[in-house]
């Protein structure tokens, strides 16, 4: 069941992609809102798969890497909803599409069982812990598609035409969108202090995947601040401020997979709860 | 962060300090040298033993990261020098550029935040207390053990009133195992459609699935011919339950009972001379014998087993504490009983100290892989067919033309010799015990069928049809025994076993008794923790060897409303800075505008 639902809605994400690239690049009149609405209805699939998949279980659908991310990946389709409605992002849509496919593919090649949730996952806070994560987790990677496109428009001639012919500035998205995600960064991680502490009576015990996220959360902070900081360094020419800004998020969204994926690479994995146990 | 280092080394000047610690510059260092400070401190393991990080990483490279603290990056003096620096570039930073404008709200709360949050945790690290507890059903504990093994005392007394573990239903998974490929797969219970092994010879269908299965077994007769003849018997006793069962004269033809001190034993003889022989014949039974070998002087001595008694060979003195026939399941029922996997322990007093051990009949080398204090020394169990320790037996005769017999022999003296017949009781010596022979197989066999059942125990069951290179292979599946079900080839394998987590949660009833008086009680569970007199009681684990003992974590922390305060106003401050601010702004744009009209 679930295997199905998630190739076609697959399927409709790289449908979606297509009609925003046609729809820049010709600009035909039915995909002016059609390519929209195929992304809304490839939503709506994601949508029903973490629905099913949340009443199949029982339990909010976080508690192992499958289930986290079609979670993820629908996050990014909401978020990414949220941001067209308050910026018109469009051709950011195609690469949000792209980067939702790959994570549902990821998820079809993980191991789907159902299995019970382990004494200290069975919490509220465990819910509102994550949504706020992967909210956050979400505009953040938009904020790294467009850092990306600004990056491509300033050394490829193609990547200024996309700028150009779309008539974003993507360094001032970038900020905007990570504006947006950084408090639900924050209160991702606030909510996890708070729910260690119900838990274990510790807010905060350098877990690697506390730490990481705390790195993560840091790397944004500096991204903030730089606007403040970059004006006074002369080393950095004011045209190099934006690139250091995007190579910045890169890099920032870089630490948000190591967080969320890359850690049963660390040796001190084995020490940590966090780590997803089918790894 | 050269710029820095030179302002650090030149003469003390009151406005270069406060310059360095007002500007935003060394704010983003230090942020980074944090975030710096957090990769190395889980890319280097923490807080492990010396010995582990010189196997880990070699010697020089250990002692520089000692030298560091890399071992322990979060308390190392640098990583909280690092903490205070920023707690003081943030309070200059923040009072330097306060202007008291409302815009400026989210500024300074998410600054004033980061300071509570920090100032929070230090007085949690210098007066808060952590450790665990380990608390039986009934116990009350003053006292509880801190991270490095010390004990601290509470200020009241703790009682665990109540424990209990609750359970998911269990679930099952079918897998099949390919040997030679080393790949498991998980085989959905369809049932009725054959399911190909991928990349493999293998096809297997599920006929049958029962979900509550057991798996009954029947002694059924398969002729009258007498291949394999059996009896059913019975002892009865006023004081004792009856004991029952099959005793089959060629294999499992005898049953030893040490409650009742007696020995049962089915014979099936085909001469007249035989039947003669054993009907008269008194002797009980071989003792088992143990071998004690030293090995450099290559003496050996063998002793037979008597329980109570002790032996000596050289400096080694040995004590028969107890023999078991079968070490995994002591005190069989009748039907099961068999040498599996006799066992004798023993108390050995030697050179290096006392110990107790188990030496195993069939498992000679279990010493040699397991650690013990006396060396040097090999101690062998040997362990006749009919070993057994009773001093009274009963031997049940069937000899050619139908002849039956039973003989009661007590310390080697046949005390009774009688015939028998189907059904009947009979009274064995003075002893109170009764005899009975309900039934006879000659060609004794056991029927096993799959049923459904009703108790509590959920255990599914599947029956399989295995194809293959060895043709069709079909059995039942149980879930959860021990052995994977093996197709003809023996390369290819079925377990259907439990998985997942199956603890669903525990509860322990917490009560808190001061100066003798219950003042609070709280059923606690993961999430849920009681607090008393600033202490917190959180369910943390159990002791899998014990489900009447629940493992609590303890805690004081006196720093945590604080730093929960600076929690809030973080949040706070960041949802005004980037959700609210841009709002405000407008609204005063808007106001400024109104007014300029
Ligand atoms: C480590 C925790 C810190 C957090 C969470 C934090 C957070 C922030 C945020 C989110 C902003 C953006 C405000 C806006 O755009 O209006 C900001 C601004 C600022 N931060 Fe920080 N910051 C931190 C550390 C510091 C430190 C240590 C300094 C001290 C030098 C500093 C100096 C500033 C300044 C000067 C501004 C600009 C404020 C204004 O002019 O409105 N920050 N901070």
């Amino acid at each position: 069941m679930g295997y199905v639902t998630i190739n076609i809605t697959l399927v409709a994400f790289i449908v979606a992609s297509v009609a925003y690239v046609m729809k820049e690049v010709w600009k035909p009149e039915i995909l002016r809102k059609g390519s929209i609405a195929i992304f809304i209805v490839a939503f709506a699939l994601n949508t029903v798969l973490v629905i099913n998949r949340w009443m199949e279980s029982g339990h909010a659908p976080f508690s192992n890497l499958y289930e986290s991310l079609i979670f993820y990946a629908w996050s990014v389709g909401f978020v990414y909803l949220v941001l067209e409605y308050m910026y018109s992002l469009r051709i950011v849509g195609a690469l949000a599409a792209v980067m939702i496919m790959l994570t549902l593919l990821y998820a079809s090649t993980s191991d789907e069982t159902i299995r019970p949730l382990m004494p200290a996952l069975q919490s509220n806070w465990l819910t509102v812990h994550v949504i706020t994560y992967f909210i956050g987790y979400a505009a953040l990677g938009i904020s790294f598609i467009t850092a990306i496109l600004y990056l491509i428009g300033r050394t490829r001639p193609s990547g200024t035409i996309i700028a150009a012919a779309s008539g974003i500035d993507f360094e001032k998205l970038s900020y905007k969108i990570v504006a947006f995600g950084f408090p639900f960064l924050t209160l991702g991680m606030v909510t996890g202090a708070v729910w260690a502490n119900k838990a274990w009576g510790t807010y905060w015990s350098w877990d690697p995947k506390e730490t990481w996220s705390l790195i993560t959360w840091l790397i944004y902070l500096v991204y903030l601040h730089s606007p403040l900081v970059l004006p006074k360094l002369s080393i950095i020419s004011k045209e190099k401020r934006p690139v250091f800004q995007s190579v910045c998020l890169v890099v920032a969204f870089s630490a948000v997979i190591f967080t969320y994926l890359g850690l049963s690479y660390l040796p001190s994995a084995s020490d940590s709860a966090h780590v997803y146990q089918n790894q | 962060m050269a710029k820095v280092v030179k302002n650090a080394g030149a003469p003390a000047n009151d406005s270069l300090l406060w310059n360095l610690f007002t500007s935003v510059k060394l704010a983003v260092v230090l942020i980074f040298l944090m975030a710096l400070a957090c990769v190395l401190g889980t890319f280097i393991v923490q807080d492990k033993l010396p010995q582990e990080y010189v196997t880990r990483y070699g010697e020089s490279l250990a002692s520089f990261l000692q030298f560091f603290q890399l071992t322990h990056v979060f308390q190392s003096h640098w990583f909280i020098l690092l903490l205070l620096m920023l707690c003081v570039n943030l309070v200059c930073c923040t009072i330097e550029r306060w202007r008291g404008d409302i815009l400026q709200l989210g500024f300074v709360l998410t600054h004033t935040s980061i300071i509570l949050i920090l100032i929070g945790s230090i007085i949690g690290l210098g007066f808060g207390q952590k450790g665990v507890i380990w608390i039986a059903e009934g116990q009350k504990i003053q006292q509880f053990t801190r991270h490095d093994a010390s004990t601290a005392p509470l200020p009241f007394e703790l009682e665990l009133v109540k424990f209990i573990t609750e359970k998911h239903d269990p679930k099952f998974e079918l897998l099949t195992y390919i040997k030679d490929k080393h790949s498991e797969k998980v085989l959905p219970i369809d049932v009725r459609t054959p399911q190909h092994i991928s990349r493999s010879p293998y096809t297997v269908t599920i006929k049958e699935y029962i979900p509550d299965a057991a798996l009954l077994e029947e002694a059924v007769n398969n002729s009258d011919a007498s291949e394999n003849p059996a009896v059913f018997v019975q002892l009865y006793n006023s004081k004792e339950p009856a004991v029952e069962g099959w005793l089959v004269a060629k294999d499992r033809n005898t049953y030893v009972d040490n409650k009742r001190d007696l020995k049962l034993e089915y014979r099936w003889l085909n001469s007249a001379e035989a039947l003669d022989k054993a009907t008269t014949q008194t002797g009980t039974s071989e003792k088992p014998t143990l071998t004690i070998t030293l090995e450099e002087k290559k003496t050996s001595k063998v002793f037979p087993v008597e329980i109570g008694q002790s032996v000596s060979l050289e400096e080694y003195n040995v004590k028969f504490l107890e023999f078991v026939l079968d070490f995994t399941q002591k005190n069989l029922p009748m039907n099961q009983q068999q040498l599996v996997n006799p066992a004798v322990r023993i108390e050995l007093q030697g050179p290096q100290g006392t110990e107790s051990r188990w030496v195993f009949a069939y498992f000679p080398d279990w010493d040699q892989m397991h650690p013990t204090k006396n060396k040097g020394l090999k101690l062998t169990c040997n362990v006749p067919q009919n070993t057994s320790f009773v001093g009274q037996q009963i031997r049940i005769l069937h000899g050619p033309d139908n002849k039956r017999l039973f003989t009661y022999i007590k310390d080697d003296k046949i005390i009774q010799t009688a015939n028998w017949e189907l059904e009947k009781k009979y009274d064995i010596g003075g002893t109170g015990h009764q005899l009975a022979i309900a039934k006879f197989y000659p060609n004794f066999g056991i029927k096993q069928s799959v049923v459904k059942r009703s108790d509590a125990l959920v255990k599914p069951a599947v029956h399989v049809e295995i194809t293959g290179p060895a043709g069709t292979f079909t059995d039942w599946v149980f879930a959860d025994e021990e052995d994977a079900t093996p197709y003809t080839d023996g390369n290819f394998f079925l377990l259907y076993k439990q998985f997942g987590e199956n603890i669903k949660d525990w509860k322990s009833t917490l009560r808190v008794i001061d100066g003798g008086e219950v003042v609070a009680e709280k059923t606690i569970e993961v999430n849920d923790p009681l607090k008393y007199g600033g202490y917190a009681f959180y369910q943390s684990s159990y002791d899998p060897e014990n489900p009447k003992i629940s493992g609590l974590q303890v805690a004081r922390d006196p720093g945590v409303s604080l730093v929960y305060v600076g929690f809030s106003t973080l949040c706070f401050g960041i949802i005004f800075i980037f959700y609210l601010k841009p709002l405000v702004r407008r609204k005063i744009q808007t106001m400024k505008a109104e007014e300029e009209k």
